[in-house]
């Protein structure tokens, strides 16, 4: 008896500093934002209460609609696209290629390079007369180049590109250690029963990877909810609202407006999104997850 | 039972981190001062409003924080920063000035967060008068430089409320203009243009010659706003002063076909190709450069540009050109100018050095350190005894067209902040060549409907 | 998948051009910081001698080994705390099954998916009330929340590989519990202390907007916002120097890559047999 309670007060114990840091730093000002969310709230008076006006007025916003659009832009190309290359990357990154070092340290590395200096790379390389227009008037397709962070419909299409230079090969390696996790007796079996190339992708592989798949999809989802840097470092959202993300948008309600109230109001939807999409996505691969 | 006492634990946890913030939320509350509540003027024994140079401070070692986002390496920001910096010294012997520097907009977004926590620095310089309206900043109405504040500084906007002074305005600037390459128009045999179409012929005949019309550089959203402002400004006030607060009031709506006529400007504009290529993604360095190396031959910015010129074509090793000046202009030929002060320089009202904070403002107001600030920004004089020569012949130009027609409110006076950026995403995107319909407007509309409660009506 | 035999020249050549299409940035970021000013803008020219005085400006005009001291001490003093506390953390939650741990453990794990832009303000007047506001101490602090819920899962799914007799050997020795933790069982945990540094140190030293926020001092920024404030301070016309800088601070990071990438795969392999 006395035993069993000094492990739990143990266990209690082991858990503290995490918690009180984890709760300070983290968790508590997020409910305060909660609080917030339903006031108006310009910092120096104090907050009046007004109940979902906030929420409401979030509708109406032009740049939080533009954002709302385009982050859910970026998230359905993420889970469709990125998703599928990063699969299909890591299944090539997995077979015996002589310079397979080479090649996976290439994929990977842009993910470490920070977003500071791949803004001010991209900035450069994506110029009105930058390498790439540069590289297209080389090639005869002079009559396509424009300035493509500057130009309304091309702005967020090629942040959403720029996104996927360092996302890929992220999200690829960790589909390889996925890939690699399945032991080869399965696949030897597999093979000596008739089945090959994408049956045994469909069958075997597949479902064996439903975990990473879901950590995958999980990052993925996350990460285009929360883009924020690339946007306000490049195009602050322009020109007009057309590269804002729900991030940026709720950033620039909160400091440029000094809308504090409305501006936690929107990022409570958006950490709304983020829960709701996390836990559905969650449930869908879980229920195809094969344990080995 | 015995996960009852985990849960007091967590409970205990969240409550003691609670009772932390609201301690300093108690803080920042009860203490809230407003534009009305005035103080017991500054009693210190060593002021009285007929000097100009403060007495001696104190030997006092401390550390006063200085905040701006434009002091940067150009070569009058750098002696501004060092004289402030030595004249102070003469005051205070042993004090440190910490300049919390951030450059660019950054400034402004970390200043509110600054101020809504009461971690603000003890002299801020700063721009729109919501700071002063909201109660940030201290009275400074008994200072002894507000007596040497000449008409147009007693009546500048950003830096009075209320018929109080909070804030040294640092000169009158004009909201902006056309800065153009003489020797481009003199090759061309071209005029400064006095009416919107002569604008747009003018660009024709230039784009004709191989040469960018017009350099922009939006990728710094404020000189977006500059140039819808400035051109607005004409449409809308020459003929109208009371335009804003027909707008305020709505009787005048904001989808205003005079204000729907400036952006099929800015449209025409676009389309005819008068503008840089790379207008959206370059920022105001960058086409400042432009301009400078003869490559655009006109700019639309502030005050500062003449001297800003000058700096560029020396550094950059350029060939050298006179440059000159014509204000926005509508259909008819009217120009109105926007004039007010671009940076002002107040005092935190939650100091802990107010009297420390005072004499730093104190001595910026010299005439040794603000004349050559103004010169260095070409801005114009607000203190009575303190007159300036600029070297730059292009200055009477710009005297001359504030003398014409001038007013201190713009529409964003009579805008709240929602407004104001709402008006800067219609201006790029009509740039970015996007074709303009009313439809456009809306968000402008909007914001005003929603967020009027926070415009302060310039009185 | 046939794994024994090797693919075809062909794919593989494929291969090698797009592993070339993503490094080319980060050629042309090397590459920028030593071309000459005279082609600097000219995306065609190569550069054939190595122009230094771009590193040299950015050593001069930024204090660089500053930004580079205060960033080491922000990134892995986030670090060592997430582990120090996650550890402890993840290793009870994986063992303990009552409702009180089970609930704990969904807690820190919700600090995944909640997006902390909302949180700026009132974290900013916490940190007053701290007293905490521009001190660096406050962005370790944050870091390491921000840490530990991927810091607690990885320990928790690492923990589960460790034979729970070993705890039980232990404790009939009469191992206190936390000697037995950090004697035996953290050691054993260092593929999850590898794995979690190795992933999350990028995002921590990248980190650009809360340094801007919080810290006030110019003596305490961090590279990354010395980085944004410096290409502010008039030298989008002048980018040499901002190049050279970003090849300065990114470096650090990518050499520590490079040297522990193997590691990296085989971490991330283990936490996906055991997660």
């Amino acid at each position: 008896m006395n035993q069993n309670r000094r492990l739990y007060l143990s266990g209690v114990l082991f858990l503290l500093p995490a918690l009180l840091i984890f709760g300070m730093f983290f968790y508590l000002p997020f409910l305060q934002s909660i609080y917030y969310s339903f006031t108006e709230w310009n910092a120096l008076k104090p907050p009046r209460f007004i109940g979902f006006d906030n929420y409401v007025n979030l509708l109406k916003d032009q740049r939080m609609k533009d954002g709302f659009f385009n982050t859910m832009k970026m998230v359905a190309f993420g889970v469709i696209v990125q998703n599928t290359l990063a699969l299909f990357l890591a299944v090539m990154l997995n077979k015996p290629f002589r310079t397979k070092a080479f090649l996976r340290t290439s994929l990977y590395l842009p993910i470490v390079i920070s977003l500071v200096v791949t803004s001010i790379i991209w900035g450069q390389l994506l110029n009105y007369e930058g390498l790439f227009n540069g590289i297209l008037i080389r090639l005869g397709l002079e009559s396509i180049i424009q300035d493509w962070l500057g130009t309304v419909q091309t702005s967020f299409p090629t942040i959403i590109l720029l996104t996927q230079w360092q996302g890929i090969g992220y999200c690829a390696i960790i589909y390889l250690a996925g890939l690699q996790s399945i032991p080869n007796d399965i696949y030897e079996a597999a093979e000596i029963e008739g089945a090959k190339g994408f049956t045994l992708f469909r069958t075997i592989t597949l479902p064996m990877l439903m975990t990473t798949v879901s950590v995958v999809l999980f990052l993925i989802v996350v990460g285009g909810l929360r883009l924020f840097e690339l946007p306000y470092i490049l195009t602050n959202g322009g020109p007009g609202t057309s590269s804002y993300t729900l991030f940026l948008a709720v950033y620039n309600a909160a400091f440029q407006n000094t809308q504090y109230g409305y501006a936690t109001a929107a990022s409570i939807v958006l950490a709304f999104f983020i829960i709701i999409v996390a836990i559905v996505q969650l449930r869908i691969t879980s229920k195809r997850e094969v344990e080995l | 039972m015995k996960s009852s006492k985990a849960w007091m634990g967590l409970m205990l946890i969240l409550c003691f981190g609670l009772v932390l913030s609201a301690c300093g939320g108690n803080k920042n509350n009860n203490a809230s001062p407003s534009p009305s509540a005035s103080e017991a003027p500054a009693a210190s024994p060593s002021e009285s409003a007929s000097e100009e140079a403060p007495k001696a401070g104190s030997d006092k070692a401390f550390t006063i924080r200085v905040g701006a986002w434009f002091i940067d390496d150009r070569s009058y920001q750098v002696a501004f920063k060092q004289g402030i910096e030595d004249k102070y010294k003469e005051l205070y012997p042993n004090a440190k000035i910490q300049w919390d520097i951030t450059l660019g907009l950054p400034y402004f977004d970390k200043l509110k967060a600054q101020l809504a926590s009461r971690s603000a620095p003890d002299v801020i310089f700063y721009q729109n008068q919501e700071y002063v309206v909201d109660g940030y900043l201290e009275d400074l109405s008994n200072e002894p430089w507000v007596a040497r504040l000449n008409e147009a500084g007693q009546t500048d906007l950003q830096t009075h409320f209320q018929g109080k002074t909070y804030a040294l305005p640092m000169g009158g600037s004009i909201g902006g203009g056309v800065w153009y390459n003489k020797k481009i128009f003199a090759d061309l045999g071209l005029q400064p243009p006095k009416t919107t179409q002569e604008f747009m012929d003018v660009a024709e005949a230039i784009k004709q010659a191989g040469i960018t019309p017009i350099a922009l550089g939006f990728k710094d959203a404020w000189t977006a706003q500059m140039f819808a402002t400035n051109w607005l400004q004409p449409y809308l006030f020459s003929e109208d002063p009371d335009f804003g607060l027909k707008i305020y009031n709505g009787e005048k709506k904001l989808d205003d076909p005079l204000i729907q006529e400036v952006f099929l400007n800015f449209q025409k504009m676009k389309e005819n190709d008068y503008f840089n290529k790379n207008a959206l993604s370059i920022d105001w360095p960058q086409s400042a450069q432009l301009f400078a190396k003869g490559e655009a031959a006109m700019i639309i910015q502030g005050p500062w540009m003449p001297g800003a010129n000058k700096e560029n074509i020396a550094n950059g090793g350029f060939e050298s050109f006179d440059i000159g000046f014509f204000p926005l202009m509508d259909d008819k030929g009217n120009t109105a100018m926007i004039i007010g002060s671009n940076e002002a320089l107040g005092v935190n009202a939650q100091t802990e050095l107010m009297q420390e904070a005072k004499d730093l403002v104190n001595v910026v107001a010299s005439p040794e350190l603000y004349g050559p600030y103004l010169v260095g920004g070409g801005a114009l004089t607000m203190l009575s005894d303190v007159s300036v020569t600029y070297d730059d012949p292009v200055v009477s130009e710009v005297q001359e067209a504030v003398s014409k027609k001038s007013l201190p409110v713009r529409l964003e006076s009579y805008l709240p902040t929602s407004g104001a950026n709402a008006l800067i995403d219609v201006t790029t995107k009509v740039v970015s060549g996007v074709k303009f319909t009313p439809a456009d407007l809306k968000p402008m509309i909007d914001s005003l409907e929603r967020d009027k409660a926070t415009v302060t009506l310039p009185e | 998948m046939g794994q024994l035999r090797k693919p075809p020249l062909l794919v593989e050549a494929l291969m090698l051009l797009l592993a070339l299409l993503f490094l080319l940035p980060v050629c042309y970021l090397l590459m920028m910081s030593i071309k000459q000013p005279a082609i600097f803008y000219d995306p065609f020219k190569l550069p054939n001698q190595l122009y230094l005085e771009y590193y040299k400006a950015a050593f001069q005009d930024v204090a660089f080994f500053r930004g580079l001291g205060n960033t080491l001490y922000v990134t892995l003093g986030g670090l060592v705390l997430t582990i120090l506390v996650a550890s402890m953390s993840g290793f009870v939650l994986a063992r303990m099954n009552q409702r009180f741990f089970r609930y704990v453990f969904l807690f820190i794990l919700s600090g995944l998916i909640i997006p902390t832009v909302g949180s700026l303000i009132p974290m900013f007047k916490l940190a007053i009330a701290l007293e905490l506001i521009n001190t660096r101490t406050l962005l370790v602090f944050m870091a390491a929340a921000a840490g530990i819920p991927m810091a607690t899962f990885l320990y928790s799914a690492f923990t589960k590989s460790i034979p729970r007799e070993l705890e039980e050997s232990a404790a009939i020795d009469g191992c206190g519990r936390l000697r037995l933790f950090w004697m035996i069982i953290f050691p054993l945990l260092m593929p999850a202390t590898g794995t979690f540094v190795i992933t999350n140190i990028y995002a921590a030293w990248n980190d650009f907007v809360t340094p801007l926020i919080f810290l006030n001092d110019p003596s305490k920024m961090t590279l990354m916002p010395q980085i944004v404030q410096f290409m502010a301070n008039k030298q989008s016309i002048n980018l040499g120097p901002v190049f050279a800088l970003s090849v300065l601070s990114v470096l650090p990071l990518v050499v520590l890559f490079l040297f522990t990438q193997k590691y990296m795969l085989k971490g991330l392999v283990m936490g996906s047999v055991k997660g």
